[in-house]
């Protein structure tokens, strides 16, 4: 009793269909549920930084709506990209540190071909599609399915090519819908 | 409450590029039951909104090139503002989006502000039992 706080870390490498795959799902909802076994049946919040955020809302859009109503009673996101960001592009291209004391170039070899790289590229439905985001003397790359998917093949990322279609789109969650990110209804 | 949190036993096993097709895995349509979230962020800092590589292509010299930002957009350092309010997307429930004023996106953790909000919303509004 009287124990409240709960942790969760999940694998960062993986979008939301990996952590399901792993196993960190099927654990998240045993710990909610057994929170809420300890605690008199009230509710859990959920809270979630960056990434974290959307591993939380993507955990729920899993979810049936009368176990959420029995267990959740609130999510909390601090930083969350929900509309992705052009960072994770610079992921996918030379590491970025995004913010954490790490060695970039030593981080590119996890970023470089993890499914949450394309995860958290930018909304196509947020960006204005003739801008390019990233740029070489001679190419450009526009927020666009055409201009990831050159970017990742111009890199040789072939694992991120093959992932990049299915991530954008899971569980009724369209990260590219027109006007940004829809969620399910 | 506990300071200490019980964490879940997470391992970190290789990655497997054989991932099952897209039409094997869940797609799930559905709602959510009015659910409040509550959606934090921080602002006003440069961001990085378009990034060059000054090179020809990605594989020139021993390492990957550094790239220089040619554009920033408000934002919280990492990701920008239009990103970071994309939650109000969420359908189905009920989100509030707070702007923590001026703070970054790892630091906001450490804001004072961010901390009296949460708090005000574990103990102030979400103190129910449902079964």
């Amino acid at each position: 009793m009287n124990e409240t706080l709960f942790g969760a870390p999940y694998d960062f490498r993986l979008a939301g269909d990996g952590l399901v795959q792993d196993g960190f799902e099927a654990n998240l909802t045993a710990l909610i549920e057994g929170a809420v076994a300890k605690n008199g049946n009230r509710t859990v919040t959920l809270i979630g930084h960056s990434m974290g955020g959307m591993v939380a809302t993507y955990f729920l859009a899993g979810k049936p709506a009368d176990w959420i109503e029995r267990h959740v009673g609130g999510l909390m996101t601090i930083s969350s990209p929900y509309g992705g960001s052009p960072l994770a592009l610079q992921g996918s291209i030379s590491g970025a540190s995004i913010g954490l004391p790490i060695m970039v170039h030593a981080f590119l070899g996890i970023q470089d071909n993890s499914p949450s790289g394309p995860w958290l590229y930018p909304s196509q439905g947020l960006w204005n599609a003739s801008v390019p985001m990233v740029r070489t003397r001679n190419k450009s790359y526009p927020p666009t399915a055409k201009g990831f998917a050159d970017l990742l093949q111009d890199l040789g990322r072939r694992e991120q090519s093959i992932i990049l279609p299915r991530v954008r789109n899971m569980r009724g969650i369209d990260f590219d819908a027109e006007g940004g990110p829809s969620y399910p209804r | 409450m506990r300071f200490l949190p019980t964490c879940l036993a997470h391992t970190y096993p290789a990655l497997s590029p054989a991932d099952p097709p897209a039409n094997q895995l869940p797609q799930i349509k559905r709602s959510f039951p009015n659910l409040r979230h509550v959606c934090f962020h921080g602002n006003k800092r440069n961001t990085p909104g378009q990034l060059t590589y000054p090179v020809d292509n990605f594989y020139e010299g021993d390492s990957p090139p550094s790239p220089l930002v040619t554009s920033y957009v408000d934002g919280d350092g990492i990701v920008d503002i239009k990103s970071l309010k994309a939650c109000e997307n969420v359908q189905g429930m009920n989100t509030e989006v707070i702007a923590i004023e001026g703070e970054e996106h790892v630091q906001i953790l450490h804001s004072e502000e961010l901390a009296r909000q949460v708090l005000a919303f574990l103990v102030g509004d979400h103190d129910r039992q449902t079964h």
